[in-house]
């Protein structure tokens, strides 16, 4: 064995404790749509074995199996054994990058991401560039057919000129006595690109009565960099978050990302070894106050659906939010419950982009479910999800919109 | 190691791509240590595995192999317990799961036309959907395949009323060597002519022939059901209630038993609700077309229970109860799984009315041989399932928990029982299925298996021991 496997050894355990049972395989997107044994946990859980073993060597087939993972740790809910898929994973990624390297599409990604200012400054400056070979739209970028041959995404998201930061970070204060103080971690895509949901967050807490706080400093979540393998960035990214809101003294940090909440609540505090403040999804949170929104603004008629994303699966109540919003509202326009409201859209994060044949293979039921019941739109709770399903859509030339449900208020 | 595929591998895998494609073919080191085992703890070694999208691929591989002189292991999703589709050195795998397709559903003839690679589970929501019902439904349903239980006669919890993947199979095509399609039975409900190869292929783990097109047969989906859950003081008590319906003329849908080590398993891995000073519990589940009906059950399933002591009765109300109700049964493996690293799941069935005596061997044995055992099943048709729970790291107590598996076994024949209800035989059992059909039968099925495999190149090596060759 050589020394580049030394993270692994702490799993050996987990490895023998692997029934080898298959019940992973029950809930994996990834070998429901390839149906190869090699890519589902139990398979890896194998596969990693072999190199403890020295069967095999850290090579090109071994990194593209621990990649083609969606990290939606779907299989770790109904393993038997308990074995803690998510962090075995980033830890073989991590492997693989020390033997490997990590590859440039993911390096430049995290790059991207892991400074939100930089981020920003970068989506500004290629806005410029994207207007030239994408037609904007009511939800985003279209890429013209000569890009869209390249991309895995047929529809862009938009980024605005300034970032939600840039416009509302700070202390915003209810009318009247506030019933609390709650940070809000905005996180990457609502930072950057959907802004609307940090604004419908901001306001409907704010309509609540609750003081809001906003820090400037806050990073990414860590979960692209934990997810890539880079554990030591990700740690330094959730200590970095720690810092900026514990100076805040609040009562306990909102997020509207499923991912980003998963990020904390799962990862966060074992990374660091320390125990976090409270993180919750901000629909989840909601309910549990009884303060859901009641009335939902669309036009009359609408067909509505839900998309659950694989990130709330462990979060019961916010699982059900949004799904109660729009049951309790079914008056005014038509809840569509789908079939396939629980199945992955094979986005994963940076999933989707670097694996775009197996992300369209995924989400190809969910798309044409959509479609085919006509729904104009689709509510979820996570910016990823959000991202890649209205890609698929306008692939499926679907109109449909996708947001986040605060939007709706 | 030098690269991923060995030079002879390497003239495989090209060929094997020219028959069928690039990305029908699996030959590199990493993916083919996913494929050396199901969910038993045997491990073997193949070559290469191909994943054909029809018919005519799976003839192709297997003419290829047959000229060849390689051995061929049919594979679904290999959930299987018994080492069924574990390859033979050098094997080549043909694994059916990219055959995927539910080709019709014919709700005027109550059947459904399915390729192999369908998972179970999808038939069952397909089917349900139409209000349809297709009974069998292994542990493993939302990963296995419908080729793999039909291979394997798949059973479930349902088999007590509505028998297991056997009993459903109406028609089957199966390619056979050297790569011929053989088709049998189809739509009709009635069949009296000719030997039915077809049925010789339900049970037969992939030593005749590869199912390629299965047609199965459908009831209408019963609309009311109720569950229960019964404590006993007693476990002997419980076990006896399994004779004491069958003569009450009551077939319930489901009738599990859990002994207080399983019901302990449970309470201290997930907050069931089960009471954990229950010597027994049953979970009795009876359905029907008319409510009328499923409530005349219930009273003679109560009446029963009470008349040998049960201690506590408890109906769900609701769908919601029903269902807490299962999720205590339904996580039983992973309690097992988390009280110790390696679970055995065994499967003798004996008459039901020697349910008792199994239950008390079961124990006995195992305490004899200092392992830990939780005894869960399906035992109102009689199957058992105990489930040892050791460290295969422990090499002692591995001889030991196969000695026990084996006098487990032998005590089963002695009851009229048979060594496998429902998981088959693979490798597990190729010894103990040996004492229960004896030379002569075994003859016979080595002498059917020289017909339609006349290499012996159909996943060798299972189903029993070739003379001089070594148990487990």
């Amino acid at each position: 064995m050589t020394n580049s496997l030394a993270p692994l050894e702490k799993y050996k355990d987990d490895l023998v404790y692997c029934l080898q049972c298959g019940l992973c395989l029950t809930e994996c997107p990834v070998f429901k749509s390839t149906r190869l044994a090699s890519l589902t946990s139990r398979g890896r859980m194998r596969i990693l074995a072999g190199l403890l073993d020295g069967d095999i060597t850290v090579n090109k087939r071994v990194e593209e199996v621990f990649n083609q993972c969606l990290l939606c740790e779907a299989c770790a809910k109904v393993c038997p054994s308990g074995i803690p898929v998510g962090e075995i994973m980033a830890t073989a990624r991590s492997v693989v990058n020390s033997e490997r390297g990590l590859p440039l599409t993911k390096k430049l990604i995290l790059w991207a991401f892991s400074d939100l200012s930089r981020t920003g400054k970068l989506a500004s400056f290629f806005s410029l560039p994207a207007k030239l070979v994408t037609k904007e739209n009511e939800t985003g970028l279209k890429p013209n057919s000569l890009l869209n041959k390249f991309l895995p995404l047929s529809e862009l998201p938009k980024f605005g000129d300034k970032t939600f930061l840039d416009k509302f970070a700070g202390v915003h204060k209810p009318k009247g006595e506030p019933k609390g103080r709650i940070g809000y971690f905005t996180g990457c895509m609502t930072n950057l690109v959907y802004q609307k949901t940090g604004e419908a967050v901001l306001n409907y807490l704010l309509k609540c009565g609750y003081e809001v706080v906003i820090p400037k400093e806050q990073g990414c979540c860590g979960l692209p960099a934990f997810a890539s393998g880079e554990i030591n960035k990700a740690k330094e990214q959730v200590a970095f978050n720690i810092d900026a809101f514990s100076k805040e003294n609040v009562d306990l940090i909102v997020a509207d990302c499923a991912s980003c909440v998963s990020m904390w609540e799962e990862h966060g505090g074992k990374l660091i070894n320390k125990k976090l403040m409270e993180v919750v999804e901000i629909m989840g949170f909601l309910d549990k106050n009884n303060i859901l929104p009641d009335k939902l603004k669309v036009k009359r008629g609408m067909r509505l659906g839900y998309h659950a994303p694989c990130h709330t699966r462990d979060n019961e109540i916010s699982r059900k939010a949004p799904r109660k919003i729009l049951q309790q509202n079914s008056t005014d326009f038509i809840y569509v419950p789908l079939e396939t409201e629980e199945k992955c859209c094979g986005g994963g994060g940076s999933f989707g982009l670097l694996n775009p044949e197996l992300m369209l293979n995924i989400q190809k039921d969910k798309v044409t479910e959509i479609k085919e019941k006509n729904i104009d739109i689709m509510i979820t709770t996570c910016p990823s999800c959000r991202l890649y399903l209205a890609s698929g859509l306008a692939r499926h030339e679907q109109n449909s919109i996708v947001c986040h449900p605060l939007e709706l208020v | 190691m030098k690269g991923n595929v060995g030079k002879s591998t390497e003239t495989l895998r090209k060929n094997l791509i020219r028959i069928l494609s690039e990305e029908s073919v699996l030959a590199d080191a990493t993916d083919l240590l996913a494929y050396r085992n199901d969910a038993s703890w045997f491990v073997g070694n193949p070559s290469i595995v191909v994943l054909p999208r029809s018919t005519e691929e799976v003839q192709k591989c297997m003419r290829y192999a047959y000229e060849n002189d390689i051995a061929i292991v049919p594979r679904g999703s290999g959930t299987g317990l018994s080492g069924g589709t574990v390859p033979a050195e050098g094997a080549i795998i043909i694994d059916l799961s990219r055959m995927n397709k539910i080709l019709e559903l014919d709700k005027d003839n109550l059947t459904i036309k399915v390729q192999p690679g369908v998972i179970t589970a999808d038939i069952h929501s397909a089917v349900e959907k139409e209000g349809l019902f297709y009974p069998p439904d292994p542990a493993s349903q939302g990963a296995s395949t419908i080729g793999g239980n039909i291979a394997c006669r798949a059973g479930g919890p349902r088999g007590v009323k509505y028998g297991t993947t056997k009993d459903y199979v109406l028609g089957l095509e199966v390619v056979v060597p050297p790569g011929n399609v053989i088709r049998y039975g189809g739509k009709v409900i009635k069949l009296s002519v000719g030997y039915e190869i077809g049925r010789l292929l339900v049970g037969s783990e992939g030593t005749l022939g590869i199912i390629t097109e299965a047609t199965l047969k459908l009831i209408p989906r019963p609309m009311y059901k109720k569950t229960m859950l019964i404590s006993y003081s007693e476990l002997a008590k419980a076990t006896q209630t399994v004779s004491k319906l069958i003569a009450s003329k009551i077939i319930p849908t489901t009738l599990e038993l859990m002994d207080n080590e399983t019901v302990r398993a449970i309470e201290q891995f997930k907050k069931a609700g089960y009471p954990t000073d229950a010597d027994g519990l049953l979970l009795i589940e009876c359905d029907g077309y008319k409510e009328k009906d499923v409530e005349e059950q219930i009273e003679i399933v109560i009446n029963a229970c009470k008349t040998l002591g049960a201690t506590e009765i408890k109906i769900a109300e609701n769908d919601q109860q029903a269902a807490q109700i299962w999720a205590g049964r339904r996580s039983m493996f992973a309690a097992y799984a988390n009280a110790a690293p390696t679970v055995i799941s065994e499967d003798v069935t004996v008459p039901r009315t020697k349910v008792p005596d199994i239950v008390k061997a079961i124990k006995e044995i195992s305490a004899h041989y200092g392992i830990r055992v939780g005894i869960g099943g399906h035992v109102g048709d009689g199957n058992m399932h105990p489930n040892y729970m050791v460290d295969k790291r422990n090499k002692d107590e591995m001889e030991r928990v196969e000695k026990a598996c084996a006098e487990v076994a032998k005590a089963a024949l002695e009851m009229g029982g048979v060594v496998s209800g429902e998981h088959g035989v693979g490798i597990a059992k190729a010894q103990y299925a040996m004492w229960q059909l004896g030379d002569l039968y075994v003859d016979y099925m080595k002498a059917l298996k020289k017909v339609f495999d006349p290499k012996n190149l159909m996943n060798p090596g299972k189903l029993w021991i070739e003379s001089g060759g070594e148990g487990k």
